[in-house]
């Protein structure tokens, strides 16, 4: 035995995988007093002078007898429970105790102390920091460091890996003619300050937080989330610290006055999958969302597999079950409702307009605010106008003509309607608010035709007059179907309140409000209830007599389009389930848009046109005057005057319609009162223990320090710069993404059951130097891709492959398959097709067909023109069938939060490079190129298309084969016009129908094979 | 075509060129081999155990699979895995209650409920009126097993092969967690699926093939529950266990087919260009990684070959047509997914999974399970002679079910000839067939009602934990370590269900 037991490295990985099970943080499952995770535990007495770890003497401690003995009773761990200890690990075992049997805590938890700079003895080569601790155990075990790229090599390494796209042959020769000093520095400036630079940051940041264009679950419906993905991009082109990115993305609508912009970060949270499935219970996703939200919070920020702890305590790291609702408790408040929406953004959401969008908006505004000032500059014309009017023709109006706007259906109940029809009883006419009314005696209603607009999802407004003889428990009116799942709508009185329902399914489907004021029988009150389309309860509002009613929402799971209920009959004085109503209704009118609230104050007047004409001005109210004047302007002004009010009222609803139609983001919202948070037992939703309140893992909790206890204190926490977990995980992600493996191969998981860091002292030196540097992101890329040790050519000598298979000692430089995204977006590239259009909503580019279609209930709408060539950042992502050719490349399902990647190497990833539909229509594009631009000869293709696919210029040996292989492909084509016609016809772009099709498709194959050389696909 | 390499497999050598190789071990790659064949053409190289139609065998001579693996010697060489997606009615098909008959239209006693939950679609429901079955049922077999033999004639024909389990239950009550449950033993997205496991800890026998395939089909009657990719996926296992989707038709597997215009014999070309290139390129850097890609590029090339011909049923003689149904004629259909199935088995595919859409009958039940049934019955029933013809039923293990069941109350509109069923996650039917199961029996019991188990239950772990134990895996000891964690199939459950074992 050489050297001395390392602790954290070589003893805590037995006793964790060994022994933690029944001796570990799990209360529940410890077998026996016995705690082997603390050092009371470890060193405390077991009774009768029985000690676990006796520290020097190995035969006085329990342990060893136990993990020695022959006594299969005895003998830890159990037979039974299929864990052994090898010989090795016994006397490893044995030796850490004779020599002392020194004890610490796990060293992630341990917080960070910046380590000195090893001294080195190539001392010329470290170019930073990281350079001396990488040397200094490189040489330890005997190797030397390899040589530095070469340019060609280099600019195309770090092109691709810091904007994801390689170097165009321009990009190489500049940089080969700048022999000055600093070269490399200033390429690497110039590629950081790309907006590129951010849309390449963004990738793994979009794996590790889930994101999707989809929610994920059963018919995995769309959603918009696509601003929150431009954050992102547009926080790493404006080089956002660290700090702030957490604060913003955790926390951003707690801060003060939070901007638009800092709500939309918080959408971090919501991107998680969220059912919409009818049959689910509420309160079991309430649960599984914030599940979710702290195990992708824990992953990404601390790398701790938190969500062990959710059914029992943690078996191996010092979580507990009850530390682990308390984090729920900062994730569970949110004003959602635990049921998703089937086909749209789920509560909570904003409307987000871009910077565009926002400026349209305001002159929109502007619009309206113009209009009202042309129409109010006219106003004493218009009034003595409108005098005259009021004396002369105003006895011919009808309520019909008032406020008709989008008024699909009256109905006066003055015995002129068409379309009423009585359905059961003997419902009557009786003198009622204007003329008669329909007149229910609680055995009767009314069918009125309507059109099949009152559904969920659209916009439309119900208003009339109502004098209750009763307030007993009844339905007013209905447009609801006879079955179970009973969609539609309903109008009902229930222990005295309005309550208003909108229904695509009992009782998973369900928006209702009721007010909270009780009506009383025999007076009328004029109802007006409006719909916003928003699949909301709070886009549902009541009006009393022309205002607002102060209400309640009772159900909000109204989450589903309503398909079925568009034909069901409208009954006035009743419904399909409960009582009949006994009172009148009068003067109903239904709408296909959301009236304003002006429109409704008018249409709650108790009084008709003629009759507020016929009364004195100053005994008309403000409302009446509004409604004879709105008659008067829309229907018998003077044509000029018709058309100021006309323009208002476009300028109102055009507004209206291009505010429905932004964007929306989900967001997080806090709710007033947060939830009351339950451990659940076994994890399980419905079983709950005992209440927690917020409150930080104990382990990590930061002494002298107090952060407040909502997101934005844990965010605060999180990056106060003396978390031992924060600055650790995220340089590691860093530092994964140029290299392939994190410095801690397991970028999840730092705990106890993690892999011990290959360097802890560089990892620990990045973790210091990040907050150091005030979380500047830029400058971490920066410190890194100028190291010596990224910087080193990526040949593999045998005998690094024999010593160092996986290059943990970092003996050369990357070498690494393109990940997917990576692969199309530079064929995309060279090919000349791809654009350069950063952010915006998701595109649809080509896709096998019916590839959805097959599996799903959505049809894939491919996008045609400049969104089939856009960065594939930007290519929607169906959760559940995930672009095929990028599932097949390993990109990450984000079904759920994923920080370290795996690159596999399967002929059916040759199958995608060769042959999907963007990679040939690319090769296609480059084959034009290649007859365009590379010279007219062989020899001058070869070198052109070679320099752009690989940055460098053939080597002899390569030229002649790529000579000769282009000939092969002459030699085919020349004979073949159909198949030349055929294969450059892949694709939707423009075809040059000025090059020979034969030499395009011989071109086109000789791009098809230079994509698929491993040099190319492979960053070097 | 190279005729000589009929007989002339690819020599073992470790695990380089198996199918979805990572490049864990590159060195054992047979460089020279590939690259020797890449100067003579390799066209035709290695195709001979896929044109050959010799069963393999089912020992791990690949030596792709685990260490130790199999755990003992297994009575099932493959898994055909007959996945019927929406969750089919018990009540129509294997657990005849004839008592229902006096009580259709009366309620549900409370009793029967004991409290416990019901689906968010039918929790607001007013009333709970028993459905009776529409259909009579009857006693098949040497055993008197009774099957619904109007749904299923052709099934009841081979109830002698079938072991019909009466008493599977599960945890989830709605499609995409109990569907999620039922393939990777967790109702949350992100556990590797059943044959994503089988393929880490067995490997794959056929080198030229997936371990795991996946076949998807949709029901007549339309529309059914979604399916995801992660229902074949592999979690966080390597992606190369995942399952390889095939289909039917024109192109099988995705991306298969070179461009238009680009001929075999042009894409062999192309790929000896890039074979050469890459050669060099490796001479120089020395990296692994690059000969594993030679490799894969080759075997791309024999799957161009050697997939369409598996999948290409039209060799077939009518009287496999008289078997499955003129259906399985049709790509894309159930019937010809089972008939793929059995080339698949023939090639010694490990674990391949048909999912049929179509069994969510919430209205019209009679109407869904008639479809459903002509879709699939006779198909099902040939597939099972069809491999008893060819000797291979004994260790061919075939599993045929859904994610869950439906409830004996009503769902929607009850009339004499209509009535739905909401999902039922306490007991359902599923059969097994083959591969060791006892044969011809009829196991579990469930309650008058079909709503709880009384006898035998057989929880989805179980399930899980019998289907690895008949291909000689034990259940606890195929594991996974993840996140600090050693996972596995059957999380911390599952027990072999000894007594339907032969």
């Amino acid at each position: 035995m050489s050297g001395k037991v390392d602790f954290s490295r070589e003893i805590l990985p037995i006793i964790s995988d060994n022994c933690f099970k029944c001796h570990g943080p799990d209360a529940n499952t410890r077998e026996t007093d016995m705690r082997l995770d603390t050092r009371e535990g470890v060193f405390g007495d077991l009774g009768g002078g029985y000690f676990p770890i006796v520290p020097g003497k190995p035969d006085e401690s329990e342990i060893i007898w136990h993990i020695s003995t022959d006594d299969e009773d005895d003998l830890m761990p159990p037979i039974e429970s299929e864990l052994s200890l090898s010989s090795e690990e016994k006397s490893l075992f044995r030796q850490w105790i004779e020599e002392g049997a020194e004890w610490k805590g796990h060293w992630s938890f341990e917080p960070v102390i910046r380590p000195e700079l090893p001294e080195v003895t190539y001392q010329n080569w470290p170019r930073n920091g990281i350079d001396h601790f990488v040397i200094s155990k490189l040489t330890e075990q005997g190797f030397s460091p390899s040589p530095e790229a070469d340019k060609t090599t280099l600019i195309r390494r770090v092109t691709l890996d810091l904007t994801g796209l390689p170097p165009t042959p321009a990009e190489v020769d500049a940089f080969l003619a700048d022999n000055a000093p600093g070269a490399y520095e200033r390429l690497v400036d110039r590629l950081l300050a790309s907006p590129r630079y951010g849309e390449a940051m963004a990738l793994p940041w979009l794996d590790a937080a889930r994101y999707a264009d989809t929610d994920g679950y059963q018919n995995d419906g769309p959603r918009d989330m696509w601003r929150w993905r431009d954050w992102v991009i547009n926080a790493y082109n404006q080089n956002m610290p660290f700090d702030q990115f957490t604060i913003e993305q955790l926390a951003g609508d707690l801060l003060p006055d939070p901007t638009m912009d800092q709500i939309i970060a918080t959408g971090f949270n919501r991107n998680h999958r969220y059912n919409s499935e009818s049959g689910l219970v509420p309160e079991e996703f309430l649960l599984e969302n914030a599940v979710d939200r702290v195990d992708t919070t824990s992953t990404v920020w601390m790398g701790v597999t938190m969500g062990c702890a959710r059914c029992h305590d943690h078996k191996y790291d010092p979580f507990s079950t009850k530390e682990y609702y308390q984090l729920i408790s900062y994730f569970n408040s949110i004003t959602e409702s635990g049921r998703a929406v089937k086909f749209a953004n789920s509560e909570p959401w904003i409307t987000t307009p871009t910077d565009k969008q926002l400026e349209l908006l305001l002159k929109k505004d502007e619009r309206i605010a113009s209009s009202q000032v042309s129409l109010h500059s006219k106003q004493s014309e218009i009034k003595a106008a409108q005098k005259e009017w009021e004396k002369s023709e105003a006895k011919n109006t009808t309520e019909r003509s008032f406020l008709d706007e989008g008024l699909v259906r009256y109905y006066s109940f003055d015995g002129n309607d068409s379309g009423v029809n009585v359905m059961q009883g003997n419902p009557w006419l009786s003198s009622g608010m204007f003329g008669t009314a329909a007149t229910l005696d609680g055995d009767s209603h009314f069918v009125v035709d309507c059109d099949p607009i009152l559904v969920t999802e659209y916009r439309w407004s119900i208003s009339f007059w109502m004098k209750p003889d009763s307030v007993e428990d009844s339905v007013i009116m209905s447009r609801q179907e006879i079955s179970t799942t009973r969609p539609g709508i309903t109008v009902e009185l229930k222990d005295g309140h309005l309550q208003f329902y909108v229904m695509t399914r009992w009782i998973a489907g369900v928006g209702a409000v009721e007010t909270h004021e009780k009506l009383v029988p025999g007076e009328w009150r004029h109802v007006t209830l409006t719909n916003d389309g928003s699949y909301r309860a709070k886009g549902m509002k009541i009006f009393l007599d022309g205002q607002e009613a102060q209400s309640r929402v009772l159900h909000n799971t109204n989450s589903n389009k309503d398909v079925s209920a568009k034909g069901a009959k409208f009954r006035v004085g009743g419904g399909v389930v409960g009582n009949n109503y006994q009172g009148q209704v009068d003067e109903l009118r239904i709408y296909d848009r959301t009236l304003w609230d002006d429109e409704i104050a008018q249409l709650a007047v108790p009084a008709r046109i003629q009759e507020i004409a016929e009364a004195k001005q100053k005994y008309r109210s403000t409302a009446a005057s509004a409604k004879l004047q709105a008659y008067y302007l829309n229907n018998d002004a003077s044509e000029e005057d018709q058309a100021l009010a006309n323009s208002l009222f476009d300028a109102r609803l055009k507004r209206l319609k291009f505010h429905d139609s932004l964007p929306k983001t989900m967001v997080m919202e806090e709710l007033g009162m947060p939830r009351e948070t339950h451990v659940r037992r076994r994890g399980v939703y419905h079983d709950r223990g005992e209440q927690v309140e917020r409150k930080l893992p104990k382990i990590l909790s930061l002494s002298n320090d107090s952060f407040s206890q909502d997101r934005l204190g844990l965010a605060r926490w999180l990056v106060s710069g003396k978390h031992p977990l924060t600055g650790r995980v995220t340089v590691n992600r860093y530092w994964l993404k140029y290299f392939g493996r994190g410095l801690v191969k397991t970028a999840e998981d730092f705990g106890i059951q993690g892999d011990r860091p290959s360097h802890p002292e560089l990892l620990d030196w990045l973790a210091d130097e990040f907050v150091r540097l005030r979380w500047d992101i830029k400058a971490m890329q920066k410190l890194i891709v100028t190291s010596a040790t990224y910087r080193q050519s990526s040949r593999i000598s045998p005998t690094m492959l024999e010593k160092d298979p996986e290059n943990v000692l970092y003996t050369h430089g990357p070498r690494q398959r393109l990940s997917a995204h990576i692969s199309r977006d530079q064929a995309l590239a060279m090919s000349g097709l791809l654009v350069e259009e950063i952010g915006g909503p998701s595109v649809s580019p080509y896709q096998p067909d019916r590839y959805w279609e097959d599996l799903s209930n959505m049809k894939y709408d491919q996008s045609d023109g400049d969104d089939l060539y856009r960065r594939s950042l930007y290519t929607i992502w169906k959760r559940t069938l995930p672009p095929p050719s990028m599932a097949v490349m390993d990109a990450a399902d984000r079904e759920s939060c994923m920080v370290s990647s795996t690159r596999t190497n399967t002929p059916l990833q040759a199958l995608t490079l060769l042959n999907e539909k963007a990679f040939v229509e690319s090769a296609r594009n480059f084959g034009q190129r290649i007859l365009l631009e590379g010279g007219s000869s062989i020899r001058d293709r070869v070198v052109f298309a070679f320099r752009t696919v690989a940055g460098r210029s053939p080597k002899k040996t390569e030229q002649s084969l790529l000579e000769a292989a282009y000939r092969d492909y002459r030699g085919f084509y020349a004979e073949d016009a159909e198949s030349a016609r055929k294969l450059i016809g892949v694709g939707e772009s423009k075809l040059n129908e000025n090059l020979n099709p034969k030499e395009l498709a011989a071109a086109t194959t000789f791009a098809n094979m230079l994509f698929n050389l491993d040099e190319v696909v492979t960053k070097e | 075509m190279n005729t000589e390499s009929k007989n002339h497999a690819v020599p073992c050598d470790g695990e380089c060129h198996n199918y979805g190789q990572l490049s864990e071990n590159p060195l054992t790659m047979t460089r020279r081999f590939f690259l020797g064949k890449a100067a003579k053409g390799l066209g035709g190289v290695a195709l001979a155990s896929l044109l050959n139609d010799n069963l393999l065998a089912a020992s791990n001579t690949a030596g792709n699979g685990l260490p130790g693996l199999p755990h003992f010697a297994p009575k099932a060489k493959r898994v055909i895995y007959l996945f019927q997606s929406g969750g089919p009615s018990q009540l129509e098909l294997f657990d005849y209650k004839p008592t229902l008959k006096k009580l259709h239209g009366q309620e549900v006693p409370a009793s029967i409920f004991n409290g416990q939950r019901l689906t968010g679609m039918t929790a607001g429901q007013s009333s709970f009126p028993v459905a009776r079955s529409v259909y009579d049922f009857e006693q098949v077999g040497k055993n008197g097993l009774w099957m619904n033999t109007e749904l299923m004639p052709h099934l009841a024909k081979v109830a002698d092969d079938l072991c019909i389990i009466k008493s599977m239950h599960t945890e989830a009550i709605n499609h995409d967690p109990a569907i999620t449950f039922f393939q990777s033993g967790f109702q949350i997205a992100g556990r590797p699926s059943i044959g994503a496991w089988l393929s880490y800890g067995l490997g794959s026998v056929n080198e030229n093939l997936p371990a795991f395939v996946a076949m998807t089909s949709n029901g007549t009657g339309g529309g059914g529950q979604p399916l995801y990719d992660r229902l074949w996926g592999s979690g966080f296992l390597p992606s190369k266990h995942q399952g390889v989707k095939f289909a039917g038709g024109k192109e099988p597997v995705l991306y298969l087919n070179n461009p238009d215009g680009m001929s075999s014999e042009v894409r062999r070309k192309t790929l000896d260009h890039i074979a050469a290139m890459n050669q060099m390129k490796f001479d120089d850097y020395g990296d692994p990684e690059i000969e594993t890609r030679i490799a894969q590029y080759e075997m791309a090339f024999r799957m161009q070959t050697s997939v369409p011909e598996l999948t290409d049923v039209a060799t077939e003689p009518e009287s496999t047509f008289d078997l499955y149904g003129e259906d399985a004629k049709k790509p894309g259909s159930y019937a010809n997914n089972c008939l793929l199935a059995r080339r698949l088995a023939e090639r010694g595919v490990r674990f391949i999974q048909l999912f049929h859409r179509g069994w969510d009958a919430h209205n019209n039940l009679p109407r869904v399970e008639s479809r459903q049934s002509n879709d699939t019955d006779q198909a099902t029933a040939g597939l099972i002679q069809d491999l008893k013809q060819r000797g291979m039923l004994d260790d061919t293990l075939i599993v045929w079910g859904g994610e869950f069941g439906r409830t004996v109350y009503c769902q929607g509109e009850l009339s004499p000839e209509a009535y739905g069923r909401d999902h039922h996650p306490r007991c359902f039917s599923i059969f097994m067939a083959g591969g060791g199961m006892k044969p011809g029996i009829s196991y579990g019991e469930t309650d008058e009602f079909s709503y709880n188990i009384t006898e035998n239950p057989v929880s989805v772990h179980d399930l899980h934990a019998t289907i690895l134990h008949q291909l000689g895996v034990n259940h606890k000891k195929l594991t996974y370590k993840f996140q600090g964690r050693h996972y596995r199939l059957t999380d911390v459950h599952g027990k072999v269900v000894k007594p339907i074992l032969a």
